[in-house]
């Protein structure tokens, strides 16, 4: 099930990288990113996932200033651990650390009883996006290649 | 100053270790020893040891949730607050935790 060298390929496959999402709001983003975990196949259960989600956001701010949000999902609905990121054109309203609007996402699924290698990924890049240039790349990199890169933290010292 | 603490968040994914990142950064910063033990989803890690805890002037506990293993901090100088001012302001809270360790110490 999981090897050695679970790597960002196994959690952020490209199609899970959208750069010019269509949504206008909090809700539409996070319906458009089940969308998106849906039709790569990694949930059993879209509404738990979105239920769970929502949870999540009424425990506290998920936008981390600068214009980012880390939505996540810890969900009995998730059948695969994964990550998508989307950017939308204009900034939406989104409960931040910094009070500001978010346009850019980085969503985390993961499945409850997860506690394995993806997890530890996932960790890796909510610490990448600590460092402003992995920021920067997430809001102005039109390349989901360059984008997925910059995410697993490769230039971290940890 | 020497810290050491534990960053435990509520879904134990993203902000439990962003919480650290930004303190050892604020730690880094200032000079400060700092290690800081994490309890996320995928358990506890970067745990601390026994003299780490021993060294330490102050334990900071950055935690949404309630924690394991708190006896161990039993006696020291403790600083509670949740992962999101930690992420927000690292070095704002280390700051104000120097100042009342020194006002501590003047008494």
């Amino acid at each position: 099930m999981i090897d050695a060298q679970t790597s960002i390929e196994d959690v952020l496959p490209l199609e899970l990288i959208d750069v010019s999402m269509k949504a206008t709001s909090r809700e539409e983003v996070l319906e458009a990113f089940a969308g998106m975990f849906e039709q790569a196949g990694c949930l059993s259960d879209r509404a738990q996932f979105l239920k769970d989600a929502w949870w999540r956001e009424g425990e506290g701010p998920t936008g981390i200033g600068g214009g980012i949000a880390i939505p996540h999902s810890k969900s009995e609905g998730v059948s695969k651990t994964s990550l998508a990121v989307a950017r939308i054109p204009e900034a939406v309203e989104w409960p931040s650390l910094d009070d500001g609007p978010c346009r850019a996402f980085v969503m985390f699924a993961v499945r409850s009883d997860d506690q394995n290698q993806e997890v530890h990924l996932l960790s890796k890049v909510a610490v990448a996006l600590c460092h402003k240039e992995v920021v920067e790349t997430l809001l102005t990199s039109d390349d989901p290649k360059t984008i997925r890169c910059a995410l697993s933290g490769e230039e971290s010292n940890e | 100053m020497k810290v050491v603490g534990v960053c435990a968040c509520t879904a134990g994914i993203a902000h439990t270790y962003m919480a650290r990142e930004h303190i050892l950064e604020a730690a880094k910063e200032r000079g400060d020893s700092c290690f800081i033990e994490t309890q996320g989803t995928i358990g506890p890690e970067y745990v601390l040891t026994d003299e780490q805890i021993a060294d330490a002037d102050v334990v900071l506990l950055a935690v949404d949730v309630a924690i394991s293993g708190e006896e161990r901090f039993a006696g020291k100088p403790t600083v509670r607050v949740g992962t999101a001012k930690v992420i927000k302001d690292s070095r704002g809270i280390l700051d104000k935790i120097q100042e009342l360790l020194d006002k501590k110490n003047a008494q």
